[in-house]
């Protein structure tokens, strides 16, 4: 579990130093406040690839040009810099509770500009604007040093994203424009089916939603693909889950995420969408429940103050020292984040202090 | 507003805020805990004060205001581990206003070396206003027989409600926060009576 995490000038974030994180973080703040960013700032500091960057753009919908020109590769990347200035280093360091430290530093690596060469009839070739990659320098949990990265191919065709593997925690990260992928349900069900370990899910599922949900499983009727199944009541046939209801199917891919990722981290933007104000508090005790059995940590993001409520039995339920709250703010172009202990988020709630 | 004074329940917020308009300070927010989850005003202040302390942005002082009851010491000692378990400073002693990194100050009502609650106080300024009700109140006291079971606060809190009653023709069944704006309402906010207590919030306050 991640115990604090710093990071510098990554979007909105000049500087950023979280010490004391717990198994649930609560992220909420204004609009523009930085909520997603730190969402992000997180999973790129645990990820720490080209891919996992420009996947976090994809969420973001900036446009990913597959074959950029000099000044498409940089808009890819610019973004990620606090005020667009790519003349800093963008730089994250996350240490676990063991003491274990992971970091990465991104910048524009201009020892590596090159000019791309688009060959054509020998002996004439086409120039192309310099490129200057982008560095992904990196050490591990383990405290392995690698660098990755990001460039264009050097015959100018195509984005080039080295490869590599993440820093050590598995990282699942739901963005708020996330939609839910049947196949990848049905795969993360199928490999907790293979290790035994379905019943955990569809019993949560079921003591939530047990008069709507008899039975989960992974089927592929067709040959489109498989899909998670639901037995329901009243209906001779089993249904696919997404057409029982979106909130239980986002209900089952977060607690899917938390399985799946177990001893790693679940990034969610915007939790509350999809679920009915009276689920809220069952369905934070069954997120810290199945997060403290399975050892992943999670981070979600709300505006809702129902959703913040629906944690107060949870927290009066002696389990204030295993939440806390993080508070964005954004002044003079700089966001800032207030780490808010259990106990006083408790005692905010019970005494109707807006919070958010 | 930078500055916040917090209270036991409604009624003394609403008095307070009178309190400070009338002395006009403008530069205060009066709170008190939601009672929910609690039994007594004064026991729901610790968490209070912690909700307050989620957001510090601003605020350059919270003072306290609460009844001495019969054990002011014991009282003001509460009040102090209060303030600290929610990260706030605390003065050394009542009445006296500490400017640490925020200004923090804890008064107790209803004034120095004095023991007793926000409704004797009250009480006394009616009195001060209305010498009459004081013997009538007396004998309303006999005549139901109250004085003989209940406790001296409660007593006090039941005359303070009779005379209310008696005197609020706009609403008899006005509350001590309804009471400032019903016709006929007996306490006086520009008594004498609560000099302390107004000189305090304006030192508290400047």
């Amino acid at each position: 579990m991640i115990k604090s995490f710093r990071a510098k000038n990554f979007r909105c974030f000049e500087e950023l130093d979280l010490s004391d994180l717990r198994r649930l973080n609560i992220i909420v703040g204004k609009n523009a406040a930085g909520k997603t960013a730190l969402l992000e700032a997180i999973r790129l500091a645990l990820g720490a690839t080209p891919s996992v960057a420009v996947s976090l753009n994809q969420y973001r919908g900036v446009t990913f040009f597959p074959n950029p020109l000099k000044e498409q590769f940089e808009s890819q990347w610019n973004s990620f810099f606090f005020k667009f200035d790519v003349e800093r280093t963008i730089s994250t360091e996350c240490e676990d509770t063991e003491g274990h430290k992971a970091s990465l530093r991104i910048f524009f690596a201009k020892e590596k500009a090159f000019t791309p060469m688009i060959p054509q009839q020998q002996p004439q070739t086409t120039l192309l604007p310099t490129i200057i990659p982008v560095c992904f320098d990196r050490v591990g949990f383990s405290g392995q040093s690698t660098k990755l990265y990001a460039s264009v191919h050097q015959q100018g065709q195509g984005l080039n994203l080295e490869p590599g593997p993440e820093l050590g925690q598995a990282t699942e990260f739901f963005a708020s424009s996330w939609f839910l992928n049947p196949a990848q349900n049905a795969q993360w069900f199928s490999q907790l089916s293979l290790e035994n370990r379905e019943q955990e899910l569809i019993d949560a599922v079921k003591s939530e939603f047990g008069s709507l949900i008899n039975d989960l499983s992974v089927l592929a009727p067709t040959p489109y693909g498989s899909s998670v199944y639901a037995t329901v009541p009243f209906l001779s046939n089993k249904i696919p889950l997404s057409l029982v209801s979106a909130g239980i199917n986002r209900f089952f891919t977060v607690l899917a995420g938390i399985l799946f990722r177990r001893s790693g981290v679940v990034l969610v933007d915007e939790i509350e969408n999809g679920f009915y104000f009276d689920r809220l508090p069952a369905f934070w005790t069954t997120i810290l429940r199945l997060a403290s059995q399975y050892d992943t940590q999670v981070f979600a993001s709300t505006h809702s103050m129902e959703c913040l409520r629906g944690l107060l039995p949870l927290l009066q339920d002696h389990h204030a020292d295993e939440v806390t709250l993080l508070r964005i703010e954004r002044q003079n172009g700089s966001s800032g984040v207030t780490s808010i202990k259990g106990e006083f988020f408790e005692a905010a709630l019970e005494q109707n202090f807006e919070i958010r | 507003m930078p500055f916040v004074v917090v209270c036991e329940g409604y009624g003394d917020v609403c008095f307070v805020a009178e309190l400070l308009e009338h002395r006009k300070i403008e530069v205060c927010n009066v709170g008190c805990p939601t009672q929910k989850h609690f039994g007594d005003g004064k026991d729901a202040i610790p968490a209070y004060l912690k909700a307050l302390a989620t957001d510090k942005k601003g605020l350059k002082g919270v003072l306290i205001v609460v009844d001495a009851d019969n054990t002011p010491g014991t009282l003001f000692e509460s009040m102090v581990q209060a303030l600290n378990a929610a990260t706030f400073p605390a003065p050394d002693q009542p009445f006296a206003i500490e400017n640490k990194e925020i200004r923090v100050g804890v008064f107790l009502v209803p004034r120095k070396n004095e023991n007793g609650t926000l409704d004797n106080l009250l009480l006394e300024s009616v009195f001060k206003k209305h010498p009459e009700a004081r013997e009538c109140i007396e004998k309303f006291v006999d005549c139901t027989k109250t004085s003989k079971t209940w406790k001296p606060n409660q007593q006090a809190k039941m005359k303070l409600s009779a005379l209310v009653a008696a005197y609020c023709e706009g609403n008899p069944w006005s509350s001590l926060a309804w009471v400032w704006s019903t016709k006929g309402n007996p306490i006086p906010i520009d008594s004498d009576c609560f000099a302390d207590l107004a000189d305090f919030l304006v030192a508290f306050c400047g």
